[in-house]
């Protein structure tokens, strides 16, 4: 950690939203097995990844926070059957809008990870981070 | 104008409907008109000054029979309310009107508005009678309808920001685009919601920021390009902008556009799982 920090003075802060039946159990099986990503990551649990509302991007973009990794099932997996298809679509129109109103694409992303994805779990996070640190602090609300 | 007000005078006297929502001129200018007995139906009028979407004001005539008089576009919101279960179909009767254009309020050389540039609806697609249109029936200027988004789009995202930081400066919180828009009928808004606070209240950069983008996208699928947000706006924001690019995303990437059937499910609440997954190649992990 310290080493990174004098090489670049930098540390993003990052929000997961994540779903409980997949992406969290997969973050947490991460953990369990002792892998090492960034730690960067607050990770906020929902029930669902359709449960996440733009407003909670919205929300943390305008808090100053760098960037916000949304996560849920992979399409067809969902524990609610259809929930993970509705927040693609949300999601997607919600990004192309914030990019049309001047937001780096880079600090809104969205990915598929199951409960036993560990290993895919850590690289997402790793690449999310190295992504933000190149596009730098959020200083848009400041 | 006597189709118009014949129509009219008939279904007040057959008692088909309580009132008739029309335009009517003031003093040289044309104003919104409720008539409800036969005799006072000789006001009604329509002619290229008749720019405001009376569909709006069946957030005050929900389960009356009204009858309406609708433009093309004006008539699409009445779709997205049907598919919406807002409104029962036999409770309104729709005049729709034949239209070629409305003249643009903002400007003083009294050209088209920007909206009919690309206007595909001229007839309305839902209506129980409809009004010929008299005089000469110009064409509206064809050509690629989201030119002006394309273009914005190519620019780097620091101009971009700079533009709309710019543009939402001038926001005051009036929720005039609220209140005109025919879409927006909830009776409790997210942004009187305070606990949690979802969108500051306050005029500042954040607060005017969440507002315009949420209400963007509450419109998302929804939208069906009246125009009259940006007529509403004191401050002139080019909010239908925003509004054109969300019109042109849900087109390239959900093959739909609004207000064109009443029984078919709005994009935001649908999905198909063989067509959508092409989105996770571009935009998802």
């Amino acid at each position: 950690m310290e080493e990174k920090k004098e090489k670049n003075g930098f540390e993003p802060r990052l929000v997961g939203i994540l779903c409980r039946w997949c992406s969290y159990q997969g973050a947490d099986l991460a953990g369990t097995s002792r892998l090492k990503y960034e730690p960067n990551m607050t990770v906020l649990r929902v029930p669902c990844s359709a449960r996440m509302s733009p407003l909670f991007l919205m929300k943390g973009l305008t808090s100053d926070i760098d960037g916000i990794l949304f996560s849920g099932c992979h399409p067809g997996d969902c524990h609610y059957i259809s929930g993970n298809m509705n927040a693609r679509r949300r999601f997607v129109i919600f990004k192309k809008l914030l990019e049309f109103a001047g937001m780096e694409p880079e600090r809104i992303q969205m990915s598929w990870c199951s409960a036993s994805e560990d290993k895919k779990w850590a690289d997402i996070v790793d690449s999310v981070t190295i992504e933000v640190k190149k596009t730098g602090p959020n200083n848009k609300f400041k | 104008m006597k189709e118009l007000i014949d129509k009219a005078k008939e279904l007040l006297k057959e008692k088909k409907v309580e009132t008739v929502i029309g335009y009517r001129e003031i003093r040289g200018c044309v104003v919104p008109a409720y008539v409800d007995s036969p005799c006072d139906a000789d006001c009604l009028i329509f002619d290229k000054r008749c720019v405001y979407n009376l569909a709006n004001y069946l957030k005050w005539f929900k389960n009356k029979n009204v009858a309406l008089v609708l433009k093309g576009c004006d008539a699409k919101s009445i779709n997205v309310w049907l598919q919406e279960f807002q409104i029962k179909r036999e409770n309104i009767f729709i005049i729709g009107v034949e239209c070629y254009g409305v003249m643009n309020e903002k400007s003083a050389d009294a050209g088209l508005s920007d909206k009919c540039g690309h206007c595909e609806a001229h007839v309305p697609n839902i209506y129980d009678a409809v009004i010929k249109h008299q005089g000469d029936k110009k064409e509206s200027v064809q050509g690629e309808p989201f030119k002006d988004i394309q273009e914005f789009e190519k620019l780097p995202h620091d101009e971009r920001w700079d533009f709309w930081k710019k543009q939402f400066e001038k926001c005051i919180k009036c929720y005039a685009c609220r209140e005109i828009c025919p879409m927006c009928y909830c009776k409790e808004c997210i942004v009187e919601r305070n606990i949690p606070q979802w969108i500051m209240s306050s005029p500042s950069v954040k607060g005017n920021f969440e507002w315009n983008m949420v209400r963007a996208f509450h419109l998302a699928g929804r939208c069906v390009e009246c125009g009259e947000c940006e007529r509403a706006c004191p401050v002139n924001i080019p909010l239908m902008k925003l509004n054109k690019k969300l019109i042109k995303e849900m087109k390239e990437l959900f093959d739909y556009s609004a207000g064109q059937k009443e029984d078919v499910k709005s994009a935001i609440d649908d999905f198909y799982p063989e067509k959508d997954i092409k989105i996770d190649d571009k935009m998802i992990r």
